[in-house]
């Protein structure tokens, strides 16, 4: 690694004031994927900004009205681990148990989770891609079996994150804080996917800082689940995954929220397979349409086909087991 | 820019100099001779170099050094007790859970995080404590084997 500045932040203004001070500073929480972008010369950054001395930034609790507020340094582990979370959004543990590897899960953070880099094998190996400045996306054309079938720009990497499909099915949101203000965002509009005139991953600016990660409660009754399929059993990223959250009175569907992942830069909404679900009773036949509907639109490259009929399957396994689960 | 700071290793407190960049893995071993925990992939996939800090088991790879200042790290050669091999390490050897041994204090350390914490796991709660160890010997039964019988041996 090159030699850099390693700064312990005493508070949240602070850290934000070191971020303004120091254009070439970053924030070290887990450090898991900070750490081996430095090794491998994918990040420099001349001071590391440490947020782990903080007080306070690794809770978890509910307010007032019930909503999970995670700290964003809150470990994988200990979120997965928490009786709350047990009990009330089970989709967060589940998601996290298929995480990386139990080490990992130790060190890594909630917000480092969400804000970690794309995984592409160009683009973490010593390739001039697209996202280091090249002309054009490598994997397009060539090793695209890892690549995104939905809503790449000009670069098909995917965001890897386990951890954000079951945030964005709960509806949640990010606060973010920078010197002047404090805004809430929604982890919808959150991720952003890399363009030439806008290289970024997320909507985080870089004199910003995410402080807290909010939960909505979710309504009486409410299930989730997170199915992931690997290309072993354990310690392996998404080839493609589902969090799906279910919401129902009697046998009709209120609200459902599908979110895959491992197949687009940014955590990838079904919209259109919810609204054919959504006020309906989910007959077998229709939750068939359900998953037809979530990989409309999608764009395999040469070798990543597989993902579609992936992700078509987790939708239909996904479903038919919360509307199992919830009739007994 | 250097700095002095002190590691707790095994119970033993150790004052060193380090470089901001240097991990927990480098200091261990190249500056405090704690040679038993392993460097392998450097990057986070193999669990050789597995230590448990405030009990629970993590990367020394990915963890810089002066963060684990005033922590409570444990390597390998913390668990024996003079002659006496900790009952993990004994199970690995019984049950020949070892072959060419690079990956070993790796898996005894997410072992004894494991044991420490429930000691009577069931086969598929020791295979996701392991999940993140990396052996290309053994084919993982007899490691599995040793953990089982060491949390057994425990109660």
């Amino acid at each position: 690694m090159r030699p850099f500045e390693h700064v312990d932040a005493t508070s949240v203004s602070d850290a934000i004031a070191l971020l303004k001070a120091e254009p070439d500073g970053t924030i070290i929480a887990g450090g898991t994927d900070l750490l081996d972008l430095m090794k491998d010369g994918l990040a420099s950054p001349r001071v590391l900004i440490n947020v782990k001395t903080i007080d306070g930034l690794d809770r978890i609790e509910a307010d007032a009205a019930g909503h999970l507020i995670i700290g964003p340094i809150t470990t994988l582990a200990r979120l997965a681990e928490d009786a709350r979370v047990r009990q009330d959004f089970l989709l967060l543990s589940e998601a996290i148990s298929v995480t990386a590897s139990p080490q990992l899960r130790n060190m890594a953070t909630v917000a480092g989770n969400v804000c970690q880099r794309p995984r592409c094998w160009y683009y973490r190996g010593t390739f001039d891609c697209f996202l280091k400045g090249g002309n054009s996306c490598l994997a397009v054309g060539g090793r695209s079996r890892d690549s995104g079938i939905f809503g790449a720009a000009e670069c098909a990497a995917v965001n890897p994150s386990d951890l954000a499909p079951a945030l964005l099915a709960l509806g949640a949101s990010v606060v973010i804080e920078n010197a002047k203000r404090r805004r809430e965002v929604p982890l919808e509009s959150f991720f952003t996917a890399p363009q030439k005139d806008r290289p970024g991953f997320t909507v985080l600016g870089r004199d910003e800082m995410i402080v807290e990660v909010k939960v909505p409660k979710q309504p009486v009754g409410s299930r989730g689940i997170y199915l992931k399929a690997m290309e072993r059993k354990t310690w392996s990223f998404a080839q493609a995954s589902a969090a799906i959250q279910l919401s129902r009175a009697e046998a009709r569907v209120t609200d459902v929220r599908i979110i895959l992942g491992g197949v687009a830069p940014v955590p990838w909404r079904a919209s259109a397979a919810e609204d054919v679900l959504r006020g309906k009773v989910p007959t077998g036949e229709l939750i068939e349409r359900v998953a037809a509907t979530a990989t409309d639109g999608a764009h395999p490259l040469g070798q990543n086909g597989y993902k579609v009929k992936l992700a078509k399957a987790l939708v239909k396994r996904g479903l038919a087991m919360l509307v199992d689960n919830s009739r007994s | 820019m250097k700095r002095i700071i002190e590691l707790n290793v095994n119970g033993v407190v150790h004052e060193v100099v380090v470089e901001p960049q240097r991990t927990l893995l480098e200091v261990l071993r190249e500056t405090l001779g704690y040679t038993g925990t392993k460097k392998a992939c450097d990057s986070g996939d193999c669990g050789a170099c597995t230590v448990i800090i405030d009990g629970r088991a993590v990367l020394s790879c990915l963890t810089l050094a002066v963060e684990a200042q005033g922590k409570n790290i444990e390597t390998i050669e913390g668990m024996a007790t003079g002659d006496r091999l900790h009952p993990i390490q004994q199970a690995f050897l019984d049950k020949g859970a070892i072959q060419c041994g690079y990956c070993t204090p790796g898996l005894v350390l997410s072992a004894k995080a494991l044991l420490d914490e429930n000691p009577k796991p069931s086969r598929e709660e020791v295979k996701k404590a392991i999940g993140g160890n990396l052996c290309r010997c053994t084919g993982y039964v007899k490691i599995l084997d040793a953990i089982e019988a060491a949390g057994e041996q425990a109660n």
